[in-house]
């Protein structure tokens, strides 16, 4: 068993901030070339004209995950290594509410934000200066707000753990789902996208 | 006015064939559908049904790769060093009574579940050696290839304190004060004493 590589011992700690920043460099070009720069493109997953972002994010999640697990069982990585962060029901609901919300306001998320600010969209930079303001404010009041931030503390909980399944079998039905949701996205696609001619 | 049609007229005569009949989307679909429910059969954690290489547990052994001994050990506690684990693999009232500074009470039928993880350095006792060498069988074959025995166990770490009664004190045994590793402690044999309780067996 060698992986994770950097909790091996591959690399230290330097040469992982040089791994960190090529694979950050990857993420946003490949980012940049699904078009995800583009508010107008990100925002057309919320009216169901354009489900890019739905079908290149499940696409990552499953090859991640098919990969994820077939190296485990090939026994080259070891899965109890991975890094989790806790599930915190209550308040990742909020938050995941509140970045929606973001989300198609604004247009961009924070990750395509910095993409659309590399490639000078000024909007992408007003977003950019709205997360960081709003960064600040969090910090400012978390005092108020650290009982709630730490309430519906699961811990690492997985799907397998959650529906009390295999882990295969979740693999397998996650890629069911993907795939019904590929063909659901393209009929919904064609139902609500119009062109004029 | 403007006439708004859906994306998908086509300018293609009826029943002409569109697109390629395997094309990359599909084909990825079905490796991901393929993938997908071989997973069904798979496990990627490591179960406690484990197999053991018997030459490559043997190789270890005869390079000693498979043990620290009490002097390394007393000096890696001198030093402050948080790299390691030390697992104590007795009975919680054996633990209670006195054990190694560091040490982590883990009986040996918990240990599999106890959350080790596989990149640490993990350092096993008991009192002579033996459940600490069945424990590091099965750490190896369930992965741990950092795992190492403490050289004649508890019983050895005792001898190197040079404590004239052999006991240890209450809450914790001191470390052997450190030597050059070329100079193994001496382990002389065991005297009872009268009134002393009778020394286990070691496991």
């Amino acid at each position: 068993m060698m992986a994770p590589l950097y909790k091996f011992g591959a690399f230290g700690d330097e040469l992982s901030l040089v791994v960190a920043f090529v694979i950050g460099l990857a993420f946003g070009v490949f980012l940049e070339r699904a078009g995800f720069g583009s508010a107008r493109k990100l925002a057309a997953q919320f009216y169901l004209t354009d489900l890019a972002v739905f079908k290149v994010m499940f696409t990552a999640i499953v090859t991640a995950m098919l990969g994820i697990f077939y190296l485990g069982w090939m026994g080259v990585l070891d899965l109890s290594l991975i890094y989790m962060t806790n599930t915190n029901i209550w308040p990742q609901l909020v938050g995941g509410l509140v970045l929606g919300i973001g989300f198609v306001v604004g247009g961009y998320c924070p990750g395509t934000s910095v993409v659309a600010m590399a490639t000078g969209r000024i909007d992408a930079l007003v977003y950019l200066a709205g997360v960081t303001a709003g960064v600040f404010a969090f910090g400012e009041v978390f005092s108020h707000l650290e009982r709630f931030y730490e309430s519906g503390d699961l811990g690492r909980l997985t799907l397998p753990d959650a529906f009390h399944l295999p882990y295969g079998v979740v693999v397998f039905l996650v890629v069911g789902v993907a795939l019904l949701g590929f063909k659901g996205a393209e009929w919904v696609e064609r139902r609500f996208r119009r062109v004029e001619v | 006015m403007a006439r708004h049609a859906t994306r998908n007229d086509s300018s293609a005569p009826p029943g002409a064939t569109t697109g390629k009949r395997w094309s990359v989307p599909r084909v990825l679909a079905v490796l991901a559908l393929g993938l997908g429910t071989l997973a069904v059969a798979g496990r990627p954690e490591r179960g406690h049904v484990v197999k053991l290489d018997a030459r490559e547990l043997a190789e270890i052994v005869g390079r000693e790769a498979d043990h620290v001994t009490p002097v390394e050990l007393s000096a890696w506690i001198g030093e402050g060093r948080a790299d390691y684990r030390l697992i104590d693999l007795r009975s919680p009232e054996a633990y209670a009574a006195a054990h190694i500074p560091g040490a982590e009470n883990v009986p040996l039928a918990a240990l599999p579940e106890y959350g080790l993880l596989r990149n640490e350095k993990i350092v096993l006792y008991s009192d002579g050696g033996i459940h600490a060498a069945q424990a590091w069988m099965f750490l190896q074959a369930l992965g741990y290839a950092h795992a190492y025995t403490l050289l004649g166990g508890l019983d050895a770490w005792r001898a190197s304190t040079g404590s004239p009664s052999g006991q240890a004190p209450l809450d914790e045994i001191a470390p052997p004060p450190a030597r050059a590793p070329s100079s193994p402690p001496s382990i002389p044999p065991a005297v009872p004493r009268a009134g002393s309780r009778t020394k286990k067996e070691g496991c």
